[in-house]
């Protein structure tokens, strides 16, 4: 909200520069966005919280800086005579929750004319463009108290009533800003005896609204349930400074001293003719709040030790009416200004903040304790460490994806996905339900700027609806059990393609201690898989991706679920170790990983590395050959180890590798 | 000739030829007759050891090991000799680069995330985890923030189908612990949170937060001013000041935003600052009574703090990052340099 300087210190006696005011404002918790200077005027741009309806206006931003020891100046003249017969307009109110007060207000040889020059540049400098002088007083009324107020050309009113009401079925109206809106069952409007006029508390209709041609003006002041006008505006899409306010709360009171002061002011500078008294309709005035508040409670929660005779000033500084007030406690009757002001705890905050919650001290006395242990995020930090000192970049990615027809992975759960709704209701994108896509979308990007790609991988959530009747668990989810299922997954992405990614989840499940296999596209631990492992050929088209990359997901719950992290040793030998390589040649089919388990079937346990170095295809090895070259590491525990005894295991070796998976020797 | 003798002769002539060998491959000529294959010198000498009696044939093998060990360290000792020497001779160029695997990264969001966990670690927070599809009473009722109320504006959420949304904020998870644990309750909250927000340089529609909660007899304000600061002061360094201002949440009162000295300009006033000398990097509060009310815990018996701050703010701002979409974008030029 823009508060000029000038237009305040009607309100308030300020001795001092706009940055001194926005300094204590800010200081006791009214958020100052910015102060502009216009002339030698300053306007503060006021960030007002939710909860201060009565800092959207002059006086009240005036009270504040009173709360806060500035003098309060005397309230604005309201005085007009009234004149002519007693208008023949009623007020109806036929939902009284809706609008508990409703004050029509009848004025006569209404001059329509642009407003003083005073009022218009007040106003411009608080951000609203002056129309006329009736719209301007009105904007003006409602800029000075917080209340909004409504102007009717009253020779536009079909019949004599004005019916407060929940729109009916098929109703419509054309707005002010020129536009037909339909309305619904629940929206509040203000009808005359053909249909409704205004939207109430949100937008005047066309129809009735102040021309140059009026004369006579039918002025609403009114309190609207703030649901109401909130849900209306927003249905509408209609957004105003009077919903705005209405939103918020107005205050009882305040209806009343609205239209009076509007009245004063058009009979001051239009020639207004109030008519004797006023229509209204309203339930009886709200309560007072009565508070109680103990003053040990205070010291409990703010661990500041605040004489109770401080306290006191404070509240009754703030406008509160004590009613009682004893050495434990005082009880009072709240500030009808401050609707937020509800309970003991906001009456703590009045204290807390007026005192400065830089004079609270700093209490480093929380005690201590140890932090309790989190197996699982030390699992999730474990397999991150892997990856990286594996030379894998960490990414984030979007949880959104478009909605499309056909995953372009193979994912985890074939369950429906979790679509979003827009604002409107339409579905246009859905949770992901894999992390694929996205990693192969980074390496695109990458390649587009021909960075040398590297790894990939992120650890994120994946969503899918619950098959009706599946049971599904998070350690995550207690209670509430959602109908959808959200999991964490390890995705990666290795440009290098299949033997890569292999390798960076074997490294991963060996770290963990989990015993897994790898069977083509899935990853096995005890019989069950708990994630894939392609190159998806299909998706790297569609997106573009020039490398072969492949990419793997793992179900990080599985993991955690099995992973060991303390590591038990075994005796380690100091002897030296012998090393044998060997070169065969073997038919293509042969997969080293047969060529593997032959040789650790042969081997004794002297055996402890067997590691693949090369692999070699040559005209002269014959057709649909290849020559496979491994190097065989032996250790004993207890000895050094002779060559000869080495020799012999590797001469068993190649025999079975030759008798077994037709091994020749390199010629 | 006895054995002993036999192996005193071989290590003599051994050395002898071995210091004639000019040349490697002449010293691999000699490596090999003594020491290489079946009919090597040593083989020789090891296969008469069968003639021995077992007391002379276990003296022998170990005087033969011994000089089977030394005839090769000779070997290695002239090898490296040798190759020091050779690359004594060529130009030394020491810019070369070396040949280590290279090193991949934690994302920079994780980076900042985890070395917040790590500070509240150390204070006593355990880590609790929620998760990013709630419903709305834990993400609004439960936190009194009531439906079709202003104070919900400060919280767009994506739903799903009502009442599930993705969680606006990390304040859920303070519900759920207080539903599961009984007080004293002392945890951290990280997590990922959405908003129907349009991305701009400050702005993404998912970004990630930390809540922290703290829930006891006679916790106060002043404890939870004395934490924050120990937190800015491990995050962002000694000395680093803390300044709390009233502000509003629903689910606490009082409410404080909470700035910290700039840590660029040392509190002078810069761009990153702009010109306060301040930085605001989180909300915090004492929690609200409805709030215990709603997860069934006594406020006239407990008190208790909370507090939240957005990761990406606090990562942009101690690197200096000036678009949070680069978060997003994940460029390996720019991920390389964290």
């Amino acid at each position: 909200m823009k508060v000029p300087l000038s237009w305040l210190k009607a309100y308030v006696d300020l001795r001092e520069d706009a940055a001194s005011v926005a300094r204590a404002l800010v200081a006791a918790g009214v958020g100052v966005e910015g102060v502009a200077g216009i002339g030698n005027d300053a306007v503060l741009d006021l960030e007002v919280t939710a909860n201060r309806a009565d800092l959207l206006s002059m006086r009240g931003v005036a009270r504040e800086l009173s709360l806060l020891g500035r003098p309060s100046l005397p309230d604005p003249a309201i005085s007009f005579q009234e004149s002519g017969e007693a208008a023949a307009v009623s007020v109806r109110v036929e939902d009284p929750g809706f609008c508990p007060r409703y004050i029509g207000r009848v004025l006569r040889d209404v001059r329509v004319g642009p407003s003083p020059v005073w009022m218009r540049e007040r106003l411009e400098r608080a951000g609203l463009r002056p129309i006329n002088v009736v719209a301007d007083v009105t904007n003006f009324v409602m800029l000075e108290c917080g209340q909004p107020l409504h102007a009717f050309d009253l020779s536009k009113w079909r019949g004599s009533e004005v019916v407060v009401r929940r729109a009916r079925a098929e109703e419509r109206i054309v707005a002010i800003d020129g536009k037909e809106y339909p309305l619904g069952p629940g929206d509040g409007v203000i009808a005359d005896g053909a249909g409704p006029v205004a939207v109430a508390g949100v937008m005047g209709g066309r129809d009735s609204e102040i021309s140059e041609a009026t004369r006579d003006v039918l002025l609403e002041s009114a309190q609207f349930d703030p649901v109401s006008v909130r849900r209306a505006s927003r249905r509408l899409g209609l957004k105003s400074e009077s919903s705005y306010r209405f939103e918020r709360g107005v205050e009882w009171s305040t209806v009343e001293w609205a239209s009076r002061r509007a009245a004063h002011l058009l009979a001051e500078l239009a020639g207004a003719k109030p008519a004797p008294g006023a229509s209204e309709a309203r339930v009886s005035a709200p309560e007072p709040r009565w508070i109680t508040m103990r003053f040990r409670h205070v010291v409990r929660l703010l661990g500041m030790e605040i004489p109770p005779s401080r306290m006191y000033e404070i509240l009754e500084k703030l406008g509160c009416r004590i009613e009682k007030a004893d050495a434990d406690a005082i009880t009072l009757i709240a500030p009808p200004a401050r609707r937020d002001l509800k309970g003991e705890i906001d009456l703590v905050e009045e204290i807390a903040r007026i005192t400065g919650y830089d004079l609270i001290p700093v209490d480093l006395g929380l005690g201590l304790k140890v932090a309790a242990d989190a197996p699982r995020d030390r699992v999730m930090r474990e397999i991150r460490s892997v990856l990286v000192t594996s030379g894998a970049f960490e990414v984030l990615t979007s949880s959104f994806e478009e909605a499309h027809a056909q995953p372009l992975t193979k994912t985890w759960s074939q369950a429906p996905l979790v679509p979003l709704r827009n604002p409107e209701g339409h579905v246009d994108r859905t949770l992901r339900s894999s992390l694929a896509p996205s990693l192969l979308r980074v390496l695109r990007t990458n390649e587009g700027s021909k960075v040398a790609l590297r790894p990939i991988f992120e650890i994120a959530k994946v969503y899918r609806s619950v098959a009706p009747g599946v049971a599904h668990s998070d350690p995550d989810l207690g209670r509430d059990r959602s109908p959808f299922d959200e999991r964490w997954v390890v995705g990666m992405a290795v440009p290098s393609g299949y033997a890569d990614a292999r390798a960076l989840v074997e490294r991963i499940l060996n770290r963990l201690q989990i015993p897994g296999h790898i069977q083509g596209a899935s990853i096995q631990v005890e019989g069950r898989a708990i994630g894939v492992l392609s190159i998806p050929e299909r998706a790297l088209q569609e997106l573009g991706v020039l490398a072969p990359a492949a990419v793997a997901e793992l179900d990080f719950d599985a993991l955690a679920a099995r992973a060991a992290l303390t590591r038990k040793v075994r005796p380690h030998s100091t002897h030296p170790a012998v090393v044998r390589d060997v070169s065969m040649t073997f038919a293509e089919d042969v997969p080293w990983e047969d060529v593997r388990a032959c040789i650790a079937q042969t081997a004794s346990s002297l055996l402890v590395v067997a590691e693949l170095f090369d692999v070699f295809r040559d005209r002269k090895l014959g057709d649909r050959k290849k020559s496979l070259a491994f190097s065989l590491t032996f250790l004993a525990a207890d000895r050094t180890l002779s060559g000869a005894e080495v020799d012999a295991i590797v001469a068993d070796i190649r025999r079975a590798l030759q008798e077994r998976l037709g091994g020749e020797e390199r010629r | 000739m006895d054995l002993s003798t036999k192996i005193e002769e071989t290590r003599k002539r051994f050395a002898q030829e071995l210091s004639a060998a000019s040349t490697q491959e002449e010293r691999d000529r000699v490596k090999n007759r003594y020491l290489s294959g079946p009919k090597c010198v040593l083989r020789g000498l090891f296969g008469e050891l069968g003639r021995l009696s077992p007391a002379q044939k276990a003296d022998g093998g170990r005087a033969l090991n011994a000089l089977k060990g030394e005839l090769e360290e000779a070997c290695r000792a002239l090898a490296q000799q040798d190759r020091r020497e050779k690359e004594h001779k060529l130009p030394p160029d020491p810019s070369l680069p070396g040949r280590l695997p290279p090193l991949g990264r934690r994302h920079p969001v994780t980076q900042t995330m985890d070395d917040v966990i790590e500070v509240f670690a150390r204070l006593g927070f355990d880590v609790v985890h929620g998760p990013e599809i709630e419903n709305e009473r834990n993400n609004f009722q439960a936190l009194n923030i009531p439906l079709d109320h202003p104070s919900r504006d400060a919280f767009d959420t994506f739903y799903l189908e009502p009442p599930w949304l993705l969680r606006s904020h990390t304040s859920p998870v303070q519900v759920r612990t207080m539903l599961r644990r009984k007080p004293p309750i002392r945890v951290i909250a990280p997590g990922k949170v959405f908003r129907p927000d349009k991305a701009d340089a400050s702005h993404l529609p998912m970004f990630h937060q930390v809540e922290g909660l703290a829930v006891g007899e006679g916790v106060t304000f002043a404890q939870l001013k004395g934490v924050l600061l120990l937190f800015a002061e491990s995050m962002f360094g000694v000395g680093t000041q803390v300044r709390f201002r009233p502000s509003f949440f629903p689910f606490t009162e009082p409410s404080a935003e909470v700035d910290i000295s700039c840590f660029i300009c040392g509190a002078k006033g810069c761009s990153a600052c702009k010109g306060s000398g301040w930085m605001e990097i989180l909300g915090a509060g004492m929690v609200h009574p409805h709030v215990f009310e709603a997860v069934g815990l006594d406020p006239g018996r407990f008190t208790g703090f909370a507090f939240g701050m957005g990761i990406e703010r606090i990562c942009m701002l101690r690197h200096g990052v000036a678009d949070i979409r680069y978060f997003l974008e994940n460029h390996l030029r720019f991920l390389e340099q964290f």
